[in-house]
């Protein structure tokens, strides 16, 4: 019986103690830095190392008189939310944590603890981006809503990140050596043909410049003016005119997969004189978002 | 995602290159340069000028006189030859010193190119042999002097094959260099007074907008519906604030466009009127 009382005044005095420590009122969530700027997001593209996502704090301080659950949401109700693009991924942990991606409308758990104490708990969370070439460039804001308890207890944070426009071309720096021509027959005598990789978050357009007349190694002579011509699938011949961009390709945003882009590069031999020798010249090959909004392939279109 | 990209050639990132810094300031930049294909790769880099032309194109300048916001003498790299490992990639500082007295925005090119391997081409006729090449414009921007204008000079609108085409022509009339995204849409003027109903839209760009020079920009609008009362808008939009934007109204035309010439001077009768914001 004596045993039974002790017990239940342990209870007591546990339960009053408790009573006296802990914060009064309802638990609350105070977000200390409500304002988090990534800066620019660069999306991570297959072949480039991937710069280390850059992450920010987002310390916060709750105070509870019982136990208590964290949350957090990305809001998708608010003025400050935009619909995210596929690309995007934003993820958050407690500091030294594993990323866990946040989801709309989704409360992700993301830490608990007993009570408080008057001080409150400081609990301190990061935040970070990832971006891939799904992303069309922009501006973004995104709200994260955090939660404990109930819905009446909330702090926000509002995140800000740009993701940049991203075109790249896989190129290949082995030289493009012709066939041996013979000036005396007519004809096309086509290169190699050639093939690149595009990826990009844009509309794009490949072109392709000589990039001053090939010069004969002996004689130094240059070559003769349309002797180079860039031909499409249909078999059609542009001529490479020195410092004159030819569009070889052109599509929509590729997303993160890539698209195939062909170089077909031939010497036209016609009744023009084509003095002998071997010549030497340099051809640039570039890559940037299209002027167009029209989607698809224009092969070899001089523009 | 493992990628074809990994069995292929040479990666050259970014394939342009901001570089912003105070007057008297240097400022630097990185070009990350990777051998994805499995041998090495012996590259030279060399500076040159360029513009762009109409259409966005790169295109070269011999002649430095003849580009007066060239950045060409400001510009350094950290090696000039260097070998791209079969393996990993190379980091190229781009480094510009900016004079105290520069103002608004200066480019130049970088270009990227494998020295020619020693291969004889000897044999009979004619053989041509092509360097392959990578140019990466860098553009820096002198920071607190900048004053970033665009115009639109014009804007034509006309029927096309399931829609409309739109084309504008823009002057990049400031002392810097702009990242221009344009949008084109159609719409219905309302007979009420109340807003216009918006029928089809597209977006275009970004485009990098050189200062004191032109480019066209173009537009493709599905739309299967009536014409009758719709026109044709351009908004272009070219930095952070609103105020960095303007627009035009261009009537719909049925006839194709007509030669270039005329629609860059303007002398067209259904040239738009630019719309003040």
């Amino acid at each position: 019986m004596t045993s039974r009382r002790t017990m239940l005044l342990a209870v007591v005095i546990c339960a009053a103690s408790a009573a006296v420590a802990a914060a009064p009122g309802p638990p609350s969530i105070v977000v200390l830095s409500p304002l988090v700027d990534l800066g620019s997001v660069r999306p991570s593209v297959d072949g480039i190392a991937a710069p280390e996502p850059r992450s920010a704090p987002i310390p916060l301080l709750i105070q509870s008189s019982s136990p208590w659950s964290l949350t957090a949401t990305l809001e998708s109700n608010s003025a400050a939310t935009q619909l995210l693009p596929d690309g995007d991924r934003i993820e958050i942990r407690p500091a030294g944590r594993v990323w866990t991606r946040l989801q709309l409308s989704l409360p992700i758990p993301l830490a608990s603890g007993g009570e408080t104490g008057p001080a409150g708990d400081s609990i301190p969370l990061e935040v970070r981006v990832i971006s891939t070439l799904d992303s069309p460039p922009g501006s973004r804001h995104v709200r994260i809503r955090f939660a404990i308890a109930s819905d009446s207890n909330t702090g926000f944070a509002d995140v800000s990140y740009a993701v940049p426009v991203v075109t790249q071309l896989n190129d290949d720096l082995t030289p493009f050596v012709s066939p041996r021509v013979n000036p005396a027959r007519p004809g096309l005598y086509p290169y190699e043909i050639r093939t690149y990789q595009v990826v990009s978050n844009v509309p794009w357009v490949v072109e392709a410049t000589l990039s001053a007349p090939a010069i004969a190694q002996a004689s130094a002579a240059t070559l003769p003016q349309n002797t180079l011509v860039i031909t499409n699938e249909t078999g059609v011949a542009q001529p490479l005119v020195p410092n004159e961009p030819v569009a070889i390709a052109s599509g929509g945003a590729s997303g993160q997969q890539p698209r195939s882009v062909q170089l077909r590069l031939a010497v036209k031999v016609d009744d023009a004189v084509l003095p002998a020798g071997d010549y030497s010249g340099q051809l640039s090959l570039s890559i940037r978002p299209a002027a167009s909004s029209g989607s698809g392939t224009e092969a070899a279109v001089r523009r | 995602m493992a990628s074809p990209l990994a069995a292929l050639g040479l990666l050259v990132s970014p394939t342009q290159l901001g570089l912003v810094g105070k007057p008297g300031q240097i400022v630097s930049g990185t070009l990350h340069v990777s051998s994805s294909k499995s041998e090495e790769n012996h590259i030279s880099l060399a500076i040159s000028d360029f513009t762009r032309n109409e259409d966005g194109q790169v295109v070269e300048i011999l002649d430095s006189k003849l580009q007066p916001r060239s950045c060409k003498g400001w510009i350094d790299v950290d090696r000039s030859d260097f070998v791209s490992p079969a393996v990993g990639s190379v980091d190229v500082t781009v480094s510009a010193r900016i004079p105290a007295d520069a103002t608004g925005s200066y480019w130049a090119l970088v270009a990227l190119a494998s020295q020619p391997p020693a291969r004889d081409l000897r044999g009979q006729g004619v053989a041509i042999r092509l360097i392959p090449r990578v140019a990466i414009p860098i553009v820096v921007t002198v920071e607190g002097t900048t004053k970033p204008a665009v115009a639109i000079i014009e804007t034509r609108a006309v029927r096309a094959d399931k829609g409309v085409d739109v084309y504008s022509t823009i002057e990049n009339t400031g002392n810097t260099a702009v990242l221009i995204s344009a949008a084109f849409s159609l719409e219905r003027r309302s007979t009420g007074g109340g807003e216009a109903e918006e029928l089809a839209g597209t977006t275009v760009g970004p485009l990098t907008s050189l200062p004191g020079t032109r480019m066209k920009a173009k537009g493709h609008l599905e739309y299967d519906g009536s014409l009758a009362g719709v026109q044709a808008h351009a908004y272009l939009r070219y930095g952070p604030d609103a105020a960095d934007s303007t627009e035009a109204v261009a009537v719909i035309e049925d006839r194709p466009p007509v030669r270039q010439d005329s629609a860059v001077n303007g002398t067209s009768p259904s040239a738009a009127h630019p719309v003040k914001r």
